[in-house]
Order: structure tokens, then sequence, then C-alpha cells
């Protein structure tokens, strides 16, 4: 359904508005739905955690903003606004060059990006010649800039190392210093630190807040792990099998879950300052995409289910205009 | 640290040789995957281990199960030293001491059953008649959660979480007094690791088992264990009871990697960031060539002179609270 710009207050207009997005695909020769109805907005300066668990479709949803859906998979119904512009309308070629010049990209495994016969100089020197007619010159001046931009220590002197020769966060930092090449507006992190030991997931999650602010990014961070939202991100959609469940602004998501998805997730992690607190037992598996119940996806593990919730899709939302769920029974009250 | 400890690890060494494949260089370097680590579990205890990868935790939890042989130091468990058994006379201590491991896709014969998979110890070992093998896992199976239909079916058709509990029932079928769980949730998604959390809980609670809990994840390990040690490349730095670690942490890398948790897991009591992104420690090879003083002194804000010419011994702090091995804690 479309976002509704007057339910809440719209200091900037959204980067990137996602409206009723669905995704189709076939797995297995069936097809299958793999995201449905799914809204959402990337603002200027701020981080939007698409959070959910494996298989619920944040990964797909990413892939799909890029144009990076596998094989077999498309969008079938929705709109991607680019500042304003339908870019799904656009011919191929017309939304690649959008999508080159307004997004970047980091993935889980920062090797994907990084070809591994070539220093990371002259990789970093090819995003940033793509971006302006650079000179060799002032292509590898800019290339030094942009690592030093990420926090690589001795910019100058590594330029010429290969990609084996750097740790999982150097090259993590490496790969968003080629996604910044260009200049984006928005920058799409999907579980970019999950590969990554404690201390090197906290640095590369404060650069990218850094980086937010400063060149006032809208970023789309993907990722599994709700103390992360938490801790980095100010807004939050949590999914699960293929559609929002709540979403709004993380601080009073945090405060305040409605969604008896969302409650059973926060109570599943354990908190070193509670230990004696049970965590969380949620019953079952997720659906697979090919047996998604009818009615509320989630009411055949849902603890607050009635017959409503098995027969009708939960309503659009409920709560205020910064936070709303889709759920018949929501909670109303603080944890 | 008690004499009388269920399971005492003095002052183990491993040294791996790198380069076996050259024939000229074979065996010339060594890499040092735990140098003097001393710990102790008590029955019944569980004792967290937290390090980063390549610290040497996941080395230290295979020297417990004899599966790495140390190259120096000894493995006391319930009084007699392992390292001085030869395989015929360390048998009857397999069964007492399992490990479950990180992976439970890789750790799983895909082409084995899992009465195949969680008999396997009891045939290994030789306990039994094929009958009293079934019958066994069947109860650990029940005891994790799962039918004991499920002796007939194949590990593929089960999900991660459901394998590591397959995983949990093959280390429990020898009726073992230790286990040693090698990051047995990462991998998970986050309500799999919590029903495989409680799990542990209540299995240690109705058994009286005694864990050997190895994570990176702080709050897990609060979960489950009462005292953590933290490894930082081959050596324990600090051990404490948790709450008194996870308030208090003392030696500076333990400070680095509490400041790197999210203040929604770690609880906004607990101290704030001393620790920025730019000053923080990475993970890449320490500046220097590691001399003969502290292992974390290249990185460490503390670090005086004598840290880079003495190595800190881990010693008693706060009374027998803590061990600590540092010139200069916080």
């Amino acid at each position: 359904m479309p976002a509704s710009p007057a339910a809440r207050p719209a200091p900037t207009p959204p980067r990137l508005a996602v409206e009723g997005l669905r995704i189709d695909g076939r797995q297995q020769g069936r097809a299958i739905t793999v995201v449905d109805g799914l809204s959402f907005e990337l603002r200027p300066g701020r981080m939007l955690a698409l959070v959910g668990e494996s298989g619920c479709g944040k990964s797909l949803t990413a892939a799909a903003i890029l144009g990076l859906l596998p094989w077999g998979f498309r969008i079938t119904r929705g709109h991607v606004l680019l500042d304003g512009e339908d870019v799904l309308q656009l011919p191929p070629g017309a939304w690649r060059r959008r999508r080159a010049e307004s997004m970047g990209a980091v993935f889980q495994n920062p090797l994907t990006a990084l070809n591994p016969t070539l220093p990371i100089g002259s990789q970093v020197v090819e995003a940033a010649r793509l971006a302006e007619q650079l000179g060799r010159e002032p292509a590898r001046a800019r290339a030094q800039e942009l690592l030093e931009l990420v926090g690589v220590p001795e910019a100058a002197r590594r330029l010429d190392d290969y990609p084996h020769h750097f740790s999982g966060g150097m090259r993590q930092r490496v790969a968003i210093a080629m996604a910044l090449a260009r200049n984006p507006a928005i920058l799409v992190a999907d579980e970019p630190t999950t590969a990554l030991d404690l201390i090197t997931q906290a640095q590369i999650l404060r650069l990218l807040n850094r980086l937010q602010r400063e060149r006032d990014l809208a970023v789309l961070f993907i990722t599994h792990d709700l103390s992360l939202v938490a801790e980095y991100a100010d807004d939050i959609l949590v999914m699960y099998a293929g559609r929002a469940v709540e979403r709004g602004e993380a601080r009073a998501f945090f405060s305040a879950p409605l969604h008896p998805y969302s409650r059973a997730l926060l109570g599943a992690v354990p908190h070193p300052a509670a230990p004696e607190e049970r965590l969380t037992d949620i019953e079952g598996l997720p659906p697979a995409p090919h047996e998604y119940p009818p009615g509320c996806r989630f009411a055949p593990r849902c603890p607050r289910a009635g017959t409503v919730c098995r027969h009708e899709p939960p309503p659009p939302r409920v709560g205020d205009g910064s936070h709303e769920a889709f759920c018949h029974h929501p909670y109303t009250e603080g944890p | 640290m008690s004499e009388a400890a269920f399971l005492r690890l003095e002052e183990i060494d491993v040294r791996f040789r790198l380069g076996e494949g050259g024939l000229l260089r074979r065996g010339r370097e060594t890499f040092t995957a735990l140098a003097g680590v001393s710990l102790t579990i008590d029955r019944g205890e569980c004792l967290g281990l937290i390090g980063e990868s390549g610290s040497g935790k996941s080395t230290l939890g295979r020297v417990v199960v004899q599966l790495v042989p140390p190259s120096g130091g000894r493995v006391v468990f319930d009084g007699t030293d392992l390292t001085a058994l030869d395989a015929r006379r360390l048998r009857p201590y397999r069964p007492r001491m399992q490990m479950v491991f990180q992976d439970p896709g890789e750790s799983l014969n895909p082409r084995f059953t899992i009465g195949d998979i969680v008999t396997e110890p009891l045939r290994l070992l030789r306990i039994g008649t094929r009958k009293e093998q079934r019958a066994r896992a069947a109860r650990m199976l029940e005891r994790v959660g799962l039918p004991a239909a499920a002796l007939a079916h194949r590990p593929t058709q089960y999900s991660g979480g459901q394998r590591q509990r397959i995983a949990i029932a093959r280390a429990l079928v020898t009726e073992p007094e230790l286990l040693v769980l090698d990051e047995p949730t990462s991998g998970l998604d986050v309500s799999m690791q919590a029903r495989i959390l409680n799990l542990l809980r209540d299995l240690q609670d109705s058994l009286g088992l005694s864990y050997l809990f190895i994570t990176h994840d702080v709050g897990a390990v609060s979960y489950l264990a009462r005292r953590v040690a933290v490894l930082y490349r081959g050596r324990v730095v600090e051990v404490a009871p948790t709450r008194d670690l996870i308030r208090t942490p003392r030696h500076p890398y333990t400070v680095a990697l509490l400041d790197a948790l999210p203040r929604f897991v770690r609880g906004e009591s607990l101290p704030r960031p001393v620790i920025t992104e730019a000053t923080a420690t990475t993970d890449e090879p320490p500046p220097e060539t590691e001399g003969p003083g502290c292992a974390y002194a290249p990185r460490c804000p503390h670090r005086q002179e004598r840290c880079r010419v003495t190595a800190p011994e881990l010693v008693p702090a706060e009374g027998d609270k803590r061990l600590l091995a540092c010139h200069h804690p916080f």
C-alpha cells in the first residue's frame, strides 16, 4: 500500500521511496511470492534497518532496489521512486545509469566486490574514474582520499597492496570506499558486518554512522541483529515471511514494540544485565514461501492469535504516526 | 583456583608448524596458538571462553577433549593427567567428555541417518549392544526435543536449529560429565539461538553437566556462564565472574570488547565508550613483530615501556575474585 506522507511529519523528502513492492520468483518449479506489499522510505542522513530472520525477504528487497535480483526473480507490483521518479517505468539502460549515479552497495563478504588479482588502489581508482573523467594521477589521489575517508591507515602506501593483504575489516572499508566513489546519495549495506569480529563490527558500523552524518547519506542497513539496530539505526522495519510486521522510528519501536513477533525477537536476545530472565521461545519455524498461511503469516506461532488472525490479513496500521504494526491484536503498553 | 577442580588446564601450549608443504622450509616456522593457558572448571560449572577469531579458543576446546595434543602443559580431568595417558588408557575417559561443534551443517554427515550419527560415539567406544545404542539415541533425541522417529531420517531434512539439537544429542549419548560447546549458536537465527541456549541451560540443570562454552557472543556467554575467561592471541588476559567482567572490565582488551557491544545488549548501566571508530583495536595484524612483552601492547591505549619488555603473568586481583594479566589495567 502507498505510504501516506500526511501521517507523519516529513522534514525532508525521501531519497528513495518503495511503495507496495512485490517480488515473485520460482523455487523448485513452483511460483512463489517472496516479498509482498512492502513500503518504506530512505531519507538523507538517516539509517533504516530492515530486520528479519533468514528467508524473510530482506536481502531480496535490497537486491530489487539495486537491480540485482537473482535469475528468475522479478518485481511484479509496486513502485520504486528515486527522488520522486518511478524508476521501474524507465528503460533498463536508463534505470541502470540512475542506480549507478545514486546508489552504492556493500555486502556481507567484501571479497565479492574486490578482484583478487588487482591491487586495491587500481580498483578504487577504477570506481573513481567511472564517476568523473579523471586522469591517472588525479584518480590515484582520489582513491587515496576515499581510503582515508573510510579510515584505512597509511592509505597512500597501501594503494598497491592486493585484497589478500587486508584483514576482513579493512577489506570491508575498501568496499565501502568503492561504493562511495561516485558520491551516491544512497548506500545499501546488506549484512555488512556479519562475518566480522565484535570490535571490527562496531568500527564498521560507527564508520557508516559517521559517513551518513557527514555526507547526508540515506542508508539501508539489512541485518538480523536487533541489538545493532538499537545502537546504530534511526528507523526500523521488521519483516516476517515476506511482509512488514512493524515499522517506524527505532526509538519508539524499542521503547514499546507493538507486534508479538517483534516482542518475541527482542525477548530472544540475551541481556548480560539480566541473565536470569529466560529467553523467549518461539515455537515452530517460519513458513516457506509456498506455504504462507492466509491471514496473518505469524498467526500459527503467535501467542495472541485469534480466529480473525487466521483468516484476515492484519490491518495496515495501528499506533501513532511514528511507529506502526500490522497486527489484529498488537500490544498497547510498554514491555 | 582450587586444587580439586573437576577440570584443570595447566600451562597449556599449542604450537602448530607452518609450511609443512614446502620441502625446504618444512617445520622451521611455528605458530603459537596457545601460550601458557591455565584454567579450571568445577563440577557442574559452566565456564565461558570468549575471544575473537584466531584467539585460539576452538583449539583450547579441542585440547580439552584430546583432539589436539598440547605441545606443553597438562589436562587434569577428575584428578588424572590425560596428557600422560596412551590411547588405550585414555579410552575410559573419552565417554566422559564430549564436544558440540560450531556448524551443524558441516559436522553432521549428510549420508548418515540421524540414528547412525547419534549412536556413532557409542559404536566407536564399543558401548552397549546395537539395540541398547538405538534405545539410548532415541532417549537423547527426546531429551533435546526431537521425536524418536527422527532416528530414521537424514540431517538434511532438518533446519539449522534442529541439526544443532541432533549434534547435542550425539554429544550427550555417552552420558558425559563435561561438554565442550564450540560456538553452538553461531550461524543460527535469533529465535533458534534462544531455543538452543534454553536447551543447554535446562540440560545443565537436569544433568548437572560441566560446560566449557566457547563463543564470541557476550550476550550468550552471560546467559549460560557464571564465570568467563577472555582469550587474546592464545593467552588468557582476564578471568572473572561474568557479572563483574561485564560491569567492570579491567584488561584493556576486555574493555575494548565490551565497548564494541551495543548498549541494547550491554545494558545502560555499564561503562561508556573509551574507544572510538578510529582508535579502536583493529583486526589487522599488529603493527610490530611480537616481542617479549604483552601481546596486546601494540594496540593498547594504556601501554608503557614495561609492557613491551615483560609479558604480564595471569595473577589474582581483588582477592581471589579475578585473574588479570596486565601491568596497567583499568
